[in-house]
Formats: C-alpha cells, structure tokens, sequence
C-alpha cells in the first residue's frame, strides 16, 4: 500500500523574465516502510521533489503548477501552509544536505530536540497550540533555573521527560554518551555527529516518511558509509518509509529497495535496486553506471556522458536527453516518450522499449 | 575564561585608553591662543598682576608636559581641578551637577532608539517588499540623513509652537524641586522616592530631547535589523525550524530574531557614540542642563581642566559600551567566547 502518491507534480521556478521546470509531470509512489532512492544530477528538481513534500518550496519564487501530492488520501498540493504544517515533522520528516548549519547555532542540541518532540506530543495529546505558540524552550528551562543559577555550566536544562526522550532518540542514532550531547551547541559537534543529531531529531517525532535531501554529500566517505547504513537499520526499527534524494548511484545501490532516476525534471526510470543495477534500461542511466568507477583492473577508463544537461527554461522537444544518448531515433527528437511498465515493477521512458 | 578577570582584565587596558585620550586631548586643547585672556576677560588688560598670578598658580607658563605632569598627579589624587569658565568651581561638582542629566537624556535615547529600531526593523523585514516596508525605510533614511540639531528644531516647532504639546526646554517645570538625592541621577531618584510630581515633570521635558536623538540614530539599528533577519530567515536551521512542524511566528520569534540581534549589538555600541556626541547639540537646543552645555562653554572658553574631565568621561562611557556588548555577545551567541 502506498503512503504517498504524487501524480503529475509540475513545478515552476518564476524569475525576473524567466520561467524554469523544474519539475515536471513527475509521477512517484513511496509504500510503507520502503527505501526510496531518487537519483538525479545537480538540477535536475529532485531537491525541489523533496522540499514540495513538506510544502517548504521557496514561496516567493516556486509554484506549484500542475499535479497532486496524495499523502493518507489528502492532496497536500492543497492545503494552505497552516494545515500543512501539521503534516510537518510527525508525518513527513525532513532532514538535509548541510548538517553544519541546519542546526540553530544558539541552543543547546537537548532543546532543539525537545522542541521537536514537544511538538509530537502536543499533535498526539491533541493540543497543537501548546507547543506551537506558548515557549515550550523557556518553559524548560524555567523549571530548572534556580539550581542552574550557580553552576557554571548548567547539566540539566531539560525537563526530565523530553530529556529521557532525547537521550533515546540519540541512542538510536548510536551517539555515544547522549546525555552530555544534550548539553552541546551544534558547533561544538563534528558533521556526522550533527547529521546523526539531525537524524534523531527527525525520528523523535516518529514521522510515516523520512525525506533525506542529501543527507551524507556534506560528510566524509567514512560518515557517510556510517549514516547511510544507520539510516537503513533504523528504518525496520522505527518503521518508517525513506526518500532519499542523492546524485550519488552508489549510495542509493548501498541503502534503497527501490530507485527512481531523475534527468531534465523528469523521471526517466523507476526500478527496484537490483533490476536497475543489474539491468538498466534508459541510456541515461547506463551512462551514469558507467561513470562510476568499480576499482576492478579494467577500470582504467571512466566513460563520461558526452554534452551537457539541456536548459530547463527552453526545454528541448521530445526526449531531454537525445542529444545526449547513443541510442537516440528520429522519434526521439519530436515527441516525448512517456513513462511506461516495460517489465513488472520497472516503468522507463524511452522509446527502445516500445511506445 | 571567567567573566570576573576578563571585565578586570578589560578595565586594566581601558586605563590605557583613557590615558590615550587624555595625551591627544590636552596636546590639542593646549595648542592654542592664550587661555588667561579667555579665563580673565576684560580683567587680564587692566591687571597684569592678576595674569601674573593666575598664570603661576596653573603653570600656564610651564612646558605642556610640566603642565600635564601636574594635571596627572591632581587626577591622581582624585582632583579634577578648578573651572575657569564656571568662575574656577571645582570641576567635580560641575560634573556631579551635569553628568546626571547627560545619563538621563543618553538612557532615554538608547532605550528609544532600541525600540523604534527593533519595532520598524521587524516590521520592515516581516512586511519585506510591501508598503509598511517601504514607509520604514523611507522614515529611517529621513531621520539617519538628518542631524540631531536640525530634528530637535523640527520638534521644538512642530510640537511645542503650534501644537503646544511639550515644554520646550529645562529639564523639569518651574517651581519643583529635585528629590532627595540618593543615587545622584534626579529621575531615579524620583522614582526611587515615589515623587511623582518630579518625575512626571522630568518624563515630560525629556522626551523631545531624547526623541531628537532617537530620530536620527533608529535607522541603524533598523537597517541593520531588517537585513539581518532577511538573512537570517533564509537559513538551513530556519528551514530545519519549519520542518519540525514549528509555527510561523515561533520561527520567527525563537529561531530568527535571536541570531538576527546579533549585529544589533554590534551597531548599538556604536549608537551609544553617537548619542552621547547628540546630547551636546540637543542639550543646548533644549536648554538642558546636561554636560553636553558645559562642554560648549568649556570649549569655548578654552576651559582645560573642563574639557579633559569631559572627555575622559564620555571616553569612559563609551570604554563602558563596548564592555558591555562584548559581554552581550556571549550571552546571546554561544559560539562567542570571551578572551
């Protein structure tokens, strides 16, 4: 059963005198508790995919032009950005590409993660107003002001409860000695340790879909190998679906049960993990598994795709990547070939395969 | 490293400041004509043995150092020494009378400044590229290009001479006396006193001073605001914030305002600068009875021990500011340390 059904999603990016797709007619299903893996160059709109989701498009510049995001049976495209809000955090979670600065660099990890968990709690009690206006921060640290007052740095500043919970939350991301991290600024912790912060704070609100924009490109290829493989445990553990957005077909390879490639705004081919790898259909995505190097003997020479990403704000005609594609046909380059299931499970669009 | 030795730390180095100004101040102050002429008037032509003696008795005569020799061991007893454009009153007391007033009117403008300036500066980044945003920033390029002197006279003609609002001048009504003194700043005084008659009459005749002042520094502060929190709102953290599922107006509030009032404190120190040279031109518009009249006519009548006392106190003031603000700092940004 799916969680999330967006059917038709068009995105427009409005400038000065310009207009840019940078998304368009993109169709995409997440099931529960599956690993999804959107793969795409930089541009291709699958951040801009991502940040649509929890309704978080820069507002003075993107549009939503054409399509529905369905998520539990309610289109998301519609709601205004109050109501989507409550979808924020406990229904869809989001984490992103800079751990260095996603965090507020004046508070305390502890109470950035209260906060976010105070915002569940307040959902699940049916008291919303609670934790969105009133100072649920300042409320926290009230409680333990007067013993704070003298010691220089203060060991407790979270309630008690939301602190058990963060300390759990950061156990789950195998943050060793959780309850001094609580005590931590952001900038006193390394990339992966903000990134697993990150994480954890995202997961405390026990969302139905994690979106991860880039989660590991800011990070070391040893963080990385490490978030990448925690965020794949702890999806079983604490059963939610991932979206994953990367460039990287490597780390998709490593994590997702299923790939969806991007290319030009559009998606061009939507695979499970081991079908696309074993077997690509789209010429796009064969060069992108050609460029990647396997480190065996023969690997002397990488093949890069030859010619450049088309201009999304005069889209060529027909398929966005004939002039790229050593495959290419004369129909190619006149009508745009649609996304079709051209084997069980495995919809491409290009004319090789049929329509 | 510990908040005690860094301030004593910082008041040591300020001895070097204030030791600074007080070299450059008296080398300046003495450069100049002949002060017995303007201590004395009339009298130094018609009593040379008056000259003679006021010349002996202040070294006048004497190389600047010698002079500044003996100007550094009085301040080191704790003497100011006397004022010749007050009738040689002991420079102390002047300021004990004066500087009171100046603190009055400088706590008013800063505290005015502050709240026009957050206020329109939140307005303007919160109405970012509408008409609200617009008309603030017309109104702080209007009241930043103009000085204090020029806004004063705009006040005094349109809110005391047609609309009869305010007293013009004088920093309380005729006939009411000053409270007890326990502090030494009359309107704390008051307040501390419960004289309310007194400080409703001091509250009446500072606004338009401190509001001459305020008028022409806010846009610092708004300027700075609006552009700080314009940036700050397009930060991955506010993003983060948003993600959470925070409200609109806690984002704001909790996750943008406090990094956005950053810079403020940077540019308030600098405000406090500017005020204190404000008072000088609003004090003596309005006729307030604060230091900034004093220094004029210590200025003017080549008044030494005058001006050096007053500038070593503005200087000391101002030392004072940026102590603060650096402690402010690590109050506000944890990633500032002191040292």
């Amino acid at each position: 059963m799916s969680l999330i059904t967006i059917t038709g999603l068009t995105i427009a990016y409005g400038f000065r005198d310009s207009r840019l797709i940078a998304v368009n007619s993109v169709d995409l299903e997440i099931g529960e508790k599956e690993f999804l893996a959107v793969v795409g160059e930089s541009g291709c709109g699958k951040s801009t995919l991502a940040l649509s989701m929890i309704g978080l498009l820069p507002k003075s510049v993107a549009t939503i032009v054409a399509g529905q995001i369905v998520y539990k049976g309610t289109d998301l495209v519609k709601l205004d950005n109050n109501e989507l809000r409550r979808y924020r955090g406990t229904e869809i979670a989001m984490i992103f590409q800079e751990p260095l600065t996603s965090l507020n660099p004046v508070y305390r990890v502890g109470d950035q993660m209260a906060e976010a968990i105070a915002i569940r709690e307040a959902r699940t009690g049916g008291d919303e107003a609670l934790a969105g206006s009133s100072s649920v921060m300042q409320e926290v640290h009230r409680s333990d002001e007067v013993r704070v007052s003298r010691v220089p740095r203060p060991k407790k500043r979270v309630s008690s409860e939301l602190k058990k919970e963060a300390v759990d939350a950061l156990k789950l991301v195998r943050i060793p000695d959780p309850e001094q991290v609580l005590e931590r600024y952001p900038f006193e912790l390394s990339g992966g340790m903000r990134q697993r912060v990150m994480i954890a704070m995202a997961l405390s609100q026990r969302p139905k879909l994690l979106v991860a924009d880039e989660p590991t490109t800011a990070l070391d290829v040893t963080t990385q190998a490490q978030v990448l493989k925690l965020m794949k445990e702890l999806m079983s553990e604490v059963n939610t679906s991932i979206l994953l957005i990367t460039h990287d077909l490597a780390v998709a390879s490593q994590v997702a049960d299923r790939v969806v490639v991007m290319y030009a705004a559009e998606v061009v081919e939507d695979a499970d993990v081991f079908a696309l790898f074993s077997e690509p259909l789209h010429p796009y995505t064969k060069g992108l598994l050609s460029c990647i190097p396997t480190g065996s003997k023969d690997d002397t020479k990488l093949l890069p795709i030859p010619g450049s990403v088309p201009d999304l704000v005069n889209p060529p005609v027909g398929c966005r990547y004939a002039s790229r594609c050593p495959y290419v046909m004369d129909v190619c380059r006149t009508r745009e070939p649609q996304l079709v299931e051209v084997k069980p499970k495995h919809k491409v669009a290009c004319y090789l395969y049929g329509k | 490293m510990d908040i005690g030795r860094y301030i004593a730390r910082r008041l040591l180095l300020a001895i070097f400041v204030l030791l600074g100004v007080l070299v450059v101040t008296f080398i300046l102050s003495h450069s100049y004509g002949d002060p017995i002429y303007a201590w004395l008037g009339k009298n130094a032509a018609l009593h040379p043995n008056l000259v003679k003696l006021y010349e002996d008795k202040y070294h006048l005569n004497d190389p600047v150092y010698i002079q500044f020799y003996y100007y550094i061991v009085g301040l080191a007893q704790g003497n100011l020494g006397v004022s010749p454009s007050r009738g040689f009153e002991p420079v102390s007391q002047v300021i004990e009378q004066t500087l009171p007033f100046t603190l009055q009117i400088a706590f008013f403008a800063i505290v005015m400044t502050l709240v026009m300036g957050i206020a329109l500066g939140i307005a303007a980044s919160f109405y970012y590229k509408r008409p609200v945003d617009y008309g603030v920033r017309a109104f702080y390029l209007a009241g930043y290009a103009s000085p204090s002197f020029f806004v004063a006279l705009i006040l005094l003609i349109v809110l005391v001479y047609y609309l009869h609002l305010l007293p013009s001048g004088e920093a309380v009504g005729v006939g009411i006396f000053p409270p007890h003194v326990i502090t030494g700043i009359p309107m704390l005084d008051a307040l501390i006193q419960g004289d309310w008659t007194y400080l409703g009459s001091a509250l009446q005749h500072i606004i338009l001073p401190s509001l001459a002042l305020a008028l022409t520094t806010f846009g610092v502060v708004t300027r700075i605001l609006r552009s700080s929190v314009l940036d700050v709102m397009q930060s991955n953290y506010i993003r983060t914030a948003r993600a959470k599922g925070v409200n609109e107006r806690t984002v704001f509030l909790r996750h943008g305002l406090r990094n956005a009032m950053i810079p403020v404190i940077t540019v308030s120190s600098l405000i406090v600068t500017f005020i204190l040279t404000g008072t000088v031109f609003v004090e003596y518009i309005f006729a307030y009875p604060g230091m900034g009249q004093y220094v004029v006519q210590a200025l003017l009548g080549q008044d030494f021990p005058g001006i050096l006392a007053c500038t070593l106190i503005y200087a000391l003031l101002i030392v004072l500011t940026n102590l603060a603000a650096d402690i402010l700092y690590v109050v506000v940004d944890p990633q500032i340390r002191l040292g």
